[in-house]
């Protein structure tokens, strides 16, 4: 070994404290990389795989009365895969409290099979039956703040007529991970959720 | 002053300057270290460099070693221009024909004795080894000594050792007894004289103490950034005769 090597590692050995604390400082560093790099990927490996599985849109599009036939020219635009169409609008619901009213976004979803595009993931309960008018799914964030449950019953002033809704689900979608209520900027789970019923019920809404 | 008569004629030049001057800029100010500069070490020979502080010899022994270049004049290695080397060219100069010796010795501390001398010989030419060199300046006993371990006599006869293990053409030594008392000096000194006269290396001693002068065969007298006076001894004084 050179007189230079033999230097190095005396005055090394002599700062021996330091280099440790160094190492260390090092270390953890790239630990710390490492640890957030993995969770970053995880998070974004689970996001992909959550729009996967619900097959969540790319676009949006409203429209105002538009015949079910408008599908069919959506779909055969190059480069749309699927097409879905749906009924959505506010409706003010009704929980016999003071101050602000609580709004829900009321989306149609198919009475048979599931909705080709947005699906419900159902955490709790089950999907709407055929046939029934007044079963509803609700969004997770606004079931859990307002204590509701499968089995609870929900009144909604919908076109100006109360009707009862009975809950048989409660469910999240990829589209309403932040719901956001008409004119704010942050999530107001008491007071804005989203509801997923029939399509033939909304329709003539 | 100069008296050519007294120059001594038969061994040849190893270092020669002519019109050497220096010019150290502060901001504005100009500081001349060197003003026409004309001195020769000649082969063998052990020249003292006297002079107050201040006076130059420094500069002088740093532009002979190729520490520094000049501001203008030539600097003269064997009939070349050491002003016109490159860094490279000067790097290999202080390398293999230059033996530096300093005041405070400059040993590295986490290096035994044997080990300092070690940074040289393993990248000189043809150099000497270690114990080779620790022999001759009288430190077999104390090879594995850190600097730490030993008094400063013995720091600077390690010093020596480290200069000479490469075989220099040329010893340059700046003030190599400052640092000492007397009895320590003398016995630094009587290593440098030996090794002048055994190994035959040019060597060149910067002190200010004038009792030095008679040891060298040529001594230069330096003031204000110029020679004073060169004169030569006929005869070389004992060290034991040197009164500090």
């Amino acid at each position: 070994m050179t007189a230079l090597n033999r230097k190095l590692l005396r005055e090394i050995w002599h700062l021996k404290g330091q280099m440790i604390s160094i190492a260390l400082v090092v270390a953890t560093g790239i630990m710390s990389v490492i640890t957030m790099r993995g969770s970053y990927e995880t998070l974004v490996e689970a996001q992909q795989s959550y729009y996967r599985d619900t097959r969540f849109a790319d676009i949006w599009i409203s429209l105002v009365r538009a015949p079910e036939a408008m599908r069919e020219n959506l779909e055969s635009i190059p480069g749309v895969e699927t097409a879905d169409t749906r009924v959505t609008f506010l409706a003010t619901l009704d929980f016999d409290e003071p101050g602000v009213p609580a709004l829900g976004r009321f989306v149609s979803i198919p009475e048979t099979g599931r909705p080709g595009l947005n699906n419900l993931l159902i955490s709790r309960g089950r999907y709407i039956a055929a046939g029934v008018s007044d079963e509803v799914i609700l969004s997770e964030n606004f079931a859990e703040a307002r204590a509701l449950n499968p089995g609870d019953e929900l009144h909604a002033i919908i076109n100006g007529r109360a009707r009862a809704l009975r809950i048989v689900g409660i469910a999240t979608s990829p589209e309403h991970t932040y719901a956001v209520p008409p004119g704010s900027l942050y999530p107001e789970d008491r007071r804005y959720g989203v509801m997923w019923m029939n399509r033939e019920v909304l329709g003539p809404a | 002053m100069y008296e050519p008569a007294l120059q001594h004629q038969s061994a040849p030049t190893v270092l020669s300057t002519r019109d050497l001057c220096k010019v150290y800029k502060m901001g504005e100010m100009e500081v001349q270290a060197l003003r026409n500069v004309d001195v020769d070490l000649k082969e063998g020979e052990l020249t003292v460099l006297l002079g107050a502080s201040g006076s130059g010899k420094s500069t002088l022994l740093n532009i002979l070693g190729g520490l520094d270049v000049p501001s203008s004049g030539t600097v003269s290695y064997l009939n070349t221009n050491l002003a016109e080397f490159t860094n490279h060219q000067l790097t290999d100069y202080r390398r293999l024909h230059v033996g530096f010796v300093f005041q405070f010795y400059n040993l590295i501390s986490s290096l035994t004795a044997r080990e300092n001398v070690a940074l040289v010989s393993e990248i000189a030419a043809n150099p000497m080894t270690p114990e080779e060199a620790l022999e001759l300046v009288g430190l077999t006993n104390r090879l594995d000594h850190f600097p730490a371990q030993l008094s400063g006599g013995e720091q600077q006869r390690v010093a020596i050792a480290r200069a000479v293990a490469k075989r220099p053409q040329v010893l340059l030594c700046d003030e190599p007894t400052g640092a000492l008392d007397s009895k320590t000096g003398k016995l630094v000194l009587s290593v440098i004289n030996e090794i002048n006269q055994t190994l035959g290396t040019t060597t060149a001693i910067i002190t200010h103490n004038a009792a030095i002068a008679g040891l060298g065969d040529a001594v230069i007298h330096m003031s204000s950034g110029q020679i004073a006076e060169k004169t030569r001894n006929a005869v070389r004084s004992d060290i034991e005769s040197i009164e500090w």
